[in-house]
């Protein structure tokens, strides 16, 4: 098999979350296709460089991060924490129903996060990464990066709970409500009040 | 349950317990921490599921993708950007390696500046002053002594005066001048030895070659007697005035050379180095506490490890070492474990 097809075969695994992935941490659909196939382009420029075809996952997410990285800083926009992040969460009319519920609240949650923090719970909690890949793709070892999710999940649910606290509590009670139907939990923000 | 229990089994992500849940019932502030990870884990489950506008076909995207792929030739890195890479995933290691040539070129480029011994000088005082005899005697012990070539200086007062000799290449030659002065004249004062350090400027490198003594003897066609001068004279040169040197030679024909240059009065000659020169298949190196290495050999072929331990008892007591412990083990595939055990003495 020549490399052309290597590469070929090694990114059509990859094609759909990898190109989901450049859309969620890009302002819109047409700029996260644009990231996805400069990407690609780089990643076939360097492709004799990859040591093992087994890497090529973290390999090519390395390359969609630092190009989305160096896209950030060309634009000259002093990068808000909210706006650096991995999740484009401010587009709710892609989306439908309690999906836009649970957005408001991740993105509540992510605006306590540092970048790195945020690529990380991306990658776990709504990619479905595993840790040791996610360890791959940092540099960083297994437990770290578990205490690191940790601490970063940690930050999320205080920031979640500041707002529940907040005012316009009724609103986010409802908004509680909207996202959780269960009746168990709904018990427990009664007992909570 | 305690809050703080409580709150680190939430942490945890854990599917809650029975007695978490009775906790959570009566705590508000828990119910809420825990409606908070609830929220969160629930928003994170609906992200997951939400519906995401369909990506282009990978046919399609190969396809588009063809002709600007076609224009960009890959390219496999240089060596230094192989380098750049691995250092950067080796960050550590590379500030390691780093810190450690720049300590290495610290040490063999950039000199500092240190004193250094390069003799002794003794100091008369309180001679008589009317007399001329002083700076002719010592001249003529100087040569005697074999210091020809040292210097005396004599600062003449009204009363008394002073002589200064130096420099001398050791203490002991310092020792030896006043003693052998005292015997021709009798009073010579009060005297002093005092060393003379020289300020010089040099890198660390340069200053641990300096310390080290190293004698070059070419010992091809000459005897024992004339190795034995030439080393005892080489040694003097470096202020190791009265150095043993002991050289022999053994049946096999093998050169054995002794040198001892301890000298308890000489604060430059502390260290003791006895240097065997045998076949390097039976040099037994023996370390000393403060000596450096002693090596003594013995001819190790067809003899029994008792035989061996008994040659080298007989070699250490040679040197005066009687109390040694001496272990001499054959393994199995033949291969000969001398273990020697020498106490120090204070």
């Amino acid at each position: 098999m020549d490399n052309t097809e290597l590469f070929w075969k090694c990114v059509e695994t990859e094609h759909e979350a990898a190109a989901r992935f450049c859309r969620r941490i890009s302002e819109d659909k047409a700029t996260g296709d644009d990231l996805y196939h400069e990407a690609l382009l780089l990643a076939w420029k360097n492709f004799p460089n990859l040591r093992s075809h087994d890497s090529f996952r973290p390999w090519l997410y390395r390359i969609i991060l630092n190009l989305q990285k160096s896209r950030c800083r060309q634009k000259k926009t002093r990068l808000k924490r909210e706006e650096n992040g991995v999740l484009n969460f401010n587009r709710p009319n892609e989306y439908f129903g309690a999906d836009v519920s649970a957005r408001i609240w991740l993105q509540r949650g992510m605006k306590v996060l540092t970048p790195d923090d945020r690529w990380l719970i991306t990658l776990f909690e709504i990619e479905g990464w595993r840790i040791d890949e996610l360890a791959r793709l940092s540099g960083k070892s297994q437990s770290s990066i578990k205490s690191r999710l940790m601490r970063a999940r940690r930050k999320m649910r205080e920031a979640i709970l500041k707002s529940l606290e907040t005012s316009g509590k009724k609103e986010n009670q409802e908004a509680a409500h909207a996202l959780l139907s269960s009746e168990e939990i709904a018990e427990r923000i009664r007992a909570s009040k | 349950m305690h809050c703080y229990r409580a709150r680190k089994l939430l942490n945890e992500s854990e599917p809650q317990s029975e007695e978490l849940k009775r906790h959570l019932d009566i705590c508000p502030d828990c119910a809420q921490i825990a409606l908070a990870d609830a929220i969160l884990t629930e928003s994170f489950a609906h992200e997951r599921r939400s519906r995401q506008p369909s990506v282009v076909p990978f046919a399609e995207l190969r396809e588009s993708l063809k002709p600007r792929l076609a224009a960009v030739k890959p390219k496999e890195h240089g060596f230094m950007e192989k380098a750049k890479i691995r250092a950067m995933n080796h960050k550590r290691l590379s500030f390691a390696a780093a810190a450690f040539a720049v300590v290495l070129l610290i040490a063999t480029l950039v000199p500092f500046p240190y004193s250094q011994l390069i003799g002794h000088s003794v100091i008369l005082e309180g001679l008589d002053a009317d007399s001329q005899d002083g700076p002719a005697k010592l001249t003529e012990l100087l040569e005697r002594l074999g210091y020809s070539s040292t210097n005396i200086t004599t600062e003449t007062g009204n009363v008394k005066s002073r002589i200064v000799i130096g420099p001398l290449p050791s203490r002991k030659a310092a020792l030896e001048l006043i003693t052998a002065y005292s015997l021709s004249v009798g009073d010579i004062g009060q005297a002093a030895i005092r060393p003379i350090m020289n300020r010089v400027s040099g890198t660390l490198f340069a200053q641990a070659k300096n310390r080290l003594l190293e004698i070059r003897v070419e010992a091809a066609g000459k005897s024992d007697s004339e190795i034995e001068a030439e080393i005892e004279a080489k040694l003097r040169q470096q202020g190791f005035a009265n150095a043993g040197v002991n050289v022999s030679t053994d049946q096999a024909g093998l050169r054995n050379i002794d040198i001892d240059i301890a000298d308890s009065t000489d604060s430059t000659a502390e260290k003791r180095q006895i240097k065997v020169i045998l076949p390097s298949d039976s040099t037994i190196a023996i370390e000393t506490e403060d000596a450096g290495p002693d090596e003594i050999g013995i001819v190790t072929e067809g003899k029994t490890d008792r035989e061996v331990e008994a040659e080298i008892r007989q070699r250490l007591a040679e040197r005066g070492i009687t109390d040694a412990r001496i272990v001499v083990n054959t393994d199995s595939t033949g291969r000969r474990e001398i273990r020697v055990e020498i106490k120090k003495e204070r």
